[in-house]
């Protein structure tokens, strides 16, 4: 039985509401051998657009410098919380510098995921909400037994 | 049996500790696409996935693939694993060999709690989320065992 995929995305709206909730995503890039690799960055979202920030000492920031598509994804299962709280959008695009002070400056005051300290002088990209993908489990209908 | 890389302990030990696993993929343009799932960490790290996935499809086109292990979504603080690998997908034969590795025997039937033992398989109809070894028997769902090339905490591998 495939899973409800049209019925249980979020819309727009939502995908950007649940996204603005969050402060990290899991980030992929492509290295020069055009493989994947992974890495965590700190995130903002503002006016429609995705800003992330890795320090620009990293394979991501180095790798983006070689080929600028990228994904970044976020997924949310609080502890203790059932199948049906599950929660995760998917973006994909091309990251270009970030120019957006605002969103530059909100990103100086969030921890990047690894070294948990703010990386004001890291890499900071934008990618907009073009090519996403999105789940929210809390729409699916045909539920199994827990 | 076990990852010819030379896995760091601390890296392998957070692993088999935490299953919630970002997998970076290419999608048929070749750009990079990441799905949430689990992954059961012992020998190797595998991937138990829906055989008409767009993960597993993506796989099959190109088995170059990253995972990033982490801790849970709610945790303050992030801990995580990279672990860069080539995936290969297992035959059935192989999933239900007589001796598999410890996260094999997680990812063919995670009721087993990595032992060699087999739990039974419920009826279809009284199947709950979870029971996965019957679906893999009927080739439903498919195992993809990663072969590691570069892993190790995120703040160890982070950089070049």
């Amino acid at each position: 039985m495939p899973r409800e995929h049209p019925t249980i995305k979020m819309t727009p709206e939502e995908l950007a509401a649940f996204v603005s909730t969050q402060t990290r995503c899991i980030l992929g890039t492509l290295d020069s051998e055009g493989g994947p690799w992974g890495d965590a960055a700190a995130t903002f979202i503002r006016n429609g657009t995705l800003h992330f920030r890795v320090p620009a000492s990293s394979t991501s920031a180095a790798n983006i410098a070689g080929d600028d598509r990228v994904v970044c994804v976020f997924e949310e299962h609080p502890e203790d919380t059932g199948y049906y709280t599950i929660k995760g959008a998917i973006i994909h695009g091309h990251a270009t510098p970030s120019n957006d002070a605002e969103a530059k400056a909100a990103l100086d005051g969030i921890p990047d995921p690894v070294t948990r300290a703010p990386e004001p002088d890291g890499a900071t990209f934008s990618v907009g909400l073009d090519d996403t993908a999105s789940f929210d489990f809390a729409k699916i209908k045909r539920r199994f037994e827990q | 049996m076990s990852d010819p890389y030379a896995v760091p302990d601390d890296a392998q030990a957070f692993m088999k500790d935490n299953g919630r696993t970002f997998m970076i993929t290419k999608r048929k343009d070749g750009s990079p696409t990441a799905h949430p799932m689990a992954s059961w960490y012992g020998g190797f790290l595998y991937l138990n996935m829906y055989k008409a996935s767009i993960k597993s499809k993506n796989l099959d086109r190109d088995p170059r693939i990253c995972c990033v292990i982490t801790t849970r979504s709610d945790d303050v603080d992030l801990e995580a694993a990279v672990y860069r690998a080539t995936g290969r997908k297992l035959t059935v034969d192989e999933v239900f060999a007589d001796r598999v590795t410890e996260g094999l025997a997680w990812a063919r039937n995670p009721r087993s709690e990595g032992s060699q033992d087999q739990p039974d398989i419920p009826d279809e109809d009284k199947r709950k989320i979870g029971d996965t070894a019957g679906r893999i028997k009927r080739g439903v769902r498919v195992i993809w065992e990663l072969t590691a090339n570069k892993a190790g905490l995120i703040q160890n591998v982070r950089e070049g």
